[in-house]
């Protein structure tokens, strides 16, 4: 089952150095010489989508564990972001949406005028790989880029003698 | 955190590794195993990977040169429920990357995490008891560098209880598999008696 969240204030994990009192980065207690880091939230401005999938079914969860997964003090949404959510669409089962906008005190189902995604549009591009309100890759690209119908004609873009940077994640 | 094992996993789903490989059994597959006698694999080259049969999958556990060793068969819509079918001899694929870390499992074990653990230490494994491995929910902001895993244990009558939980792992099976994540829980937390409930989410940063 998946559950849409409405979400204006996403929170963006990031693991920080934490830092002593003269501001450098204190090493991990353990004696490893990993340098010690605590987890902060960013807020991202923007209007997002938080797509839940639950397992139903066989090994999966019942409504209330759905109630506490998602609403509850150590669920999950408290960890996705600073704010209540817009609203929470669940199109499997309006019982369940009806429930959880109850709980987490939003609108049930995706209100008039909701500027980003639709519960559509977040799933398929969660799939596609690219972040709703993003331009096209076309639009990406310089206008002078070589077309494939060139490059079949014979163009030759000018290649540069130059080293590749060095890529790291 | 993300033992050494995560990694390894992440690096092989991410980046790439061996493409997969299709073939076909010579024998009846097991509830564990499937045979393919004109393969010259690798020793556990696809631990990790996930085989598909006829309408259901199993997560690599092990291989020798000819025998793929499967923790269970899965039926793919309930994975966390009861064991899918054994299939029939016929057509396999291993696919490429590795099977999702999408099971949660508890410990009282409060010691703390340590990159070099392969295994859960003292993981609750009661059969039938409601704090043993289950599947998570999962939640993703798009666009955001971060998703959580999220399990809802609820403690039955089978349960050894009283027990306090300190420490979890995410793990690609619901038996066995790799362990790709260790985290100590924010606070211990007890289970008294049957019908107890306990709310834990993983959340995991790129």
């Amino acid at each position: 089952m998946h559950i849409f969240l409405g979400n204006t204030a996403a929170k963006a994990w990031q693991n920080a150095p934490v830092l002593d009192a003269d501001g450098k980065p204190q090493l991990h207690p353990d004696g490893s010489g990993a340098v010690l880091t605590e987890e902060r939230a960013a807020r991202l401005d923007g209007s997002r989508v938080t797509i839940v999938t639950v397992p139903t079914g066989d090994g999966g969860y019942s409504r209330l564990q759905i109630l506490s997964a998602v609403a509850g003090p150590d669920g999950l949404w408290v960890r996705h972001s600073h704010e209540p959510p817009a609203w929470v669409a669940v199109p499997e089962s309006i019982p369940t949406q009806d429930l959880l906008a109850e709980e987490l005190g939003c609108p049930s189902g995706v209100p008039e005028g909701w500027d980003g995604p639709s519960p559509t549009e977040a799933l398929a591009s969660e799939s596609a790989g690219v972040v709703p309100g993003d331009p096209p890759v076309s639009e990406l690209l310089p206008t002078d880029y070589p077309t494939d119908a060139a490059l079949d004609a014979g163009f030759k873009p000018e290649v540069q003698a130059a080293s590749s940077p060095e890529v790291t994640a | 955190m993300k033992v050494n094992v995560g990694n390894d996993a992440q690096a092989r789903q991410m980046g790439g590794d061996i493409v997969g490989v299709t073939g076909t059994t010579t024998s009846s597959p097991t509830g564990t195993t499937a045979s393919d006698t004109g393969k010259a694999w690798t020793s556990n080259q696809w631990a990790g990977h996930v085989i598909v049969m006829a309408g259901v999958f199993g997560v690599i556990v092990s291989n020798t040169s000819t025998v793929a060793t499967v923790d269970r068969w899965y039926n793919p819509a309930t994975p966390g429920g009861a064991a899918g079918s054994t299939p029939a001899s016929g057509v396999y694929q291993i696919l490429g990357g590795g099977a999702p870390a999408i099971f949660m499992g508890l410990t009282a074990d409060s010691g703390a995490a340590n990159a070099t653990d392969t295994t859960l230490p003292s993981e609750i494994t009661t059969a039938g008891g409601g704090l043993i491995r289950k599947i998570c929910a999962y939640a993703h902001t798009t666009g955001v560098a971060s998703y959580t895993l999220t399990a809802v244990f609820t403690a039955n009558g089978t349960d050894s209880l009283p027990v306090t939980v300190a420490k979890m792992g995410i793990f690609t099976s619901l038996l066995s598999g790799q362990m790709l994540f260790e985290t100590l829980l924010s606070a211990p937390a007890t289970f008294n008696t049957s019908g107890d409930q306990l709310t834990v989410t993983e959340s995991v940063t790129n």
